[in-house]
């Protein structure tokens, strides 16, 4: 099918027929030369470009090519992004020593549950009760999918958090249980444990899907805290978790 | 040692080339000059870890930019939502950051405007069709959508522009407002 310019200024105009539209947009796809000329005769194109050049500013530009590494990054005390995108591929500082790459299932577990996370909001989870006895059924629920015994005291009130709910999820057919929990501002924060080795890894603090989360193993579960907060704080967070009640973990 | 030096010299070379495409688009991604500073940064530094990838006998900045729109949505994205209470709320004034460049004239600075007052995806649609040029295939396969939303985002926002259309001719007759 071949359309006449006059034809292809009515499709830019929206003077065509739903019919005509759609039939002219099935036939677009593999045609680049009709894509050439309706971009050619597009009216908003020039203006369009004439409206972005010299944007960005030559003193923006400036500081932005001084930005860019000589080579493959290390992770840096950067704006955020720039420390998300070198921690991930390079591995993370801790001390001075540099650690390996995590392998990549253990680095798409983290991500995906930071992309669950930063879906909570206060809402998700203030209504649940602390005190309700439902909570004791999940922790039990969690800790026989995990065979390990949840039912810890200090796992309830821990740095300043509120556990509020316990959830059995998965990833890659293994369970991953979701500790939801709040703190005094209703903030939502996760502690979330699966079972997995710990193969050289051991500690990652790394911002994921725009929060801070903190994650660590042992022989043979991997932790991760998670949520809307200074990485630094995270971390303190997380080690009083380590430390704490997460220390000494007994098997069911 | 767990980067080679050797082939970074010439991706940091085209880097360097394309930051102005990357940043144009980080902003249509974005809407904000800063989130855009920082999308390019993230973008640059991305993409020098996985310059494995980088074939430099073909165009770089579909690549670059396919990053750049991962990076945005996969880490970015949520996070600037949650800081700023939503993107789409940006003044014009936040906007329109031109001091520094007196050749602009007003009519071009109308139309600017309005494209950063578009929806994030038109924006972006946009962006990579009339200002880098891309064909509808180009575009759709960097915001990994079929060639179809693409055309139906630049007819919606072609509606929306349109009135700009005809300031344009009246702004354009009377020459260079200065």
């Amino acid at each position: 099918m071949t359309y006449s310019d006059d034809i292809l200024q009515r499709y830019l105009d929206g003077a065509l027929s739903a019919a005509q539209t759609a039939e002219l947009e099935a036939t677009i796809a593999d045609d680049p030369e009709l894509q050439r000329r309706l971009m050619a005769l597009d009216p908003f194109a020039e203006s369009v470009a004439d409206a972005f050049r010299g944007v960005p500013d030559e003193t923006r530009l400036e500081r932005l090519r001084a930005a860019i590494p000589d080579e493959a990054p290390r992770p840096l005390p950067w704006r955020s992004g720039a420390a998300i995108a070198a921690s991930l591929a390079v591995g993370v500082m801790i001390g001075s020593q540099l650690l390996p790459a995590p392998r990549s299932d253990t680095a798409d577990w983290r991500m995906e549950v930071a992309r669950y996370q930063a879906l909570y909001v206060p809402e998700t989870v203030a209504h649940l009760d602390p005190a309700s006895p439902d909570l004791e059924t999940e922790l039990a629920r969690a800790a026989r999918a995990l065979s390990l015994d949840l039912a810890l005291p200090d796992l309830r009130e821990i740095s300043g958090l509120q556990l509020r709910r316990a959830q059995v999820l998965g990833f890659e057919g293994k369970p991953l249980i979701q500790l939801a929990y709040t703190d005094a501002s209703g903030t939502p924060f996760a502690l979330c444990i699966m079972p997995g080795e710990d193969r050289g890894y051991t500690e990652q603090a790394e911002e994921l899907a725009g929060l801070a989360t903190y994650s660590w193993a042992n022989s043979s579960y991997r932790f991760l805290l998670v949520g809307d907060r200074d990485q630094s704080e995270i971390e303190t967070m997380a080690r009083r978790f380590k430390t704490g009640p997460l220390q000494t973990l007994r098997s069911l | 040692m767990l980067f080679k030096k050797t082939r970074s010299s010439g991706l940091r070379l085209e880097l360097e080339r394309q930051l102005p495409a990357i940043w144009r688009f980080a902003l249509s991604l974005s809407g904000k000059p800063d989130l855009a500073d920082d999308l390019t940064q993230a973008t640059c530094l991305r993409a020098l870890e996985k310059q494995h990838q980088y074939d430099d006998k073909r165009p770089a900045i579909g690549w670059l930019l396919t990053i750049c729109r991962s990076i945005w949505l996969n880490e970015q994205r949520a996070k600037a939502i949650r800081k700023t209470g939503g993107l789409y709320t940006a003044k014009a004034s936040d906007l329109v950051d031109r001091s520094a460049n007196a050749e602009m004239n007003i009519f071009a600075s109308q139309v600017y405007t309005r494209i950063m007052t578009l929806p994030e995806a038109q924006r972006a649609t946009v962006e990579l069709v009339y200002v880098q040029q891309f064909t509808y295939s180009d575009a759709a396969e960097i915001l990994d959508v079929p060639i179809g939303t693409v055309m139906s985002r630049l007819s919606t926002a072609r509606k929306a522009l349109g009135d700009i259309k005809d300031d344009g001719m009246i702004a354009a007759k009377g020459g260079q407002a200065r």
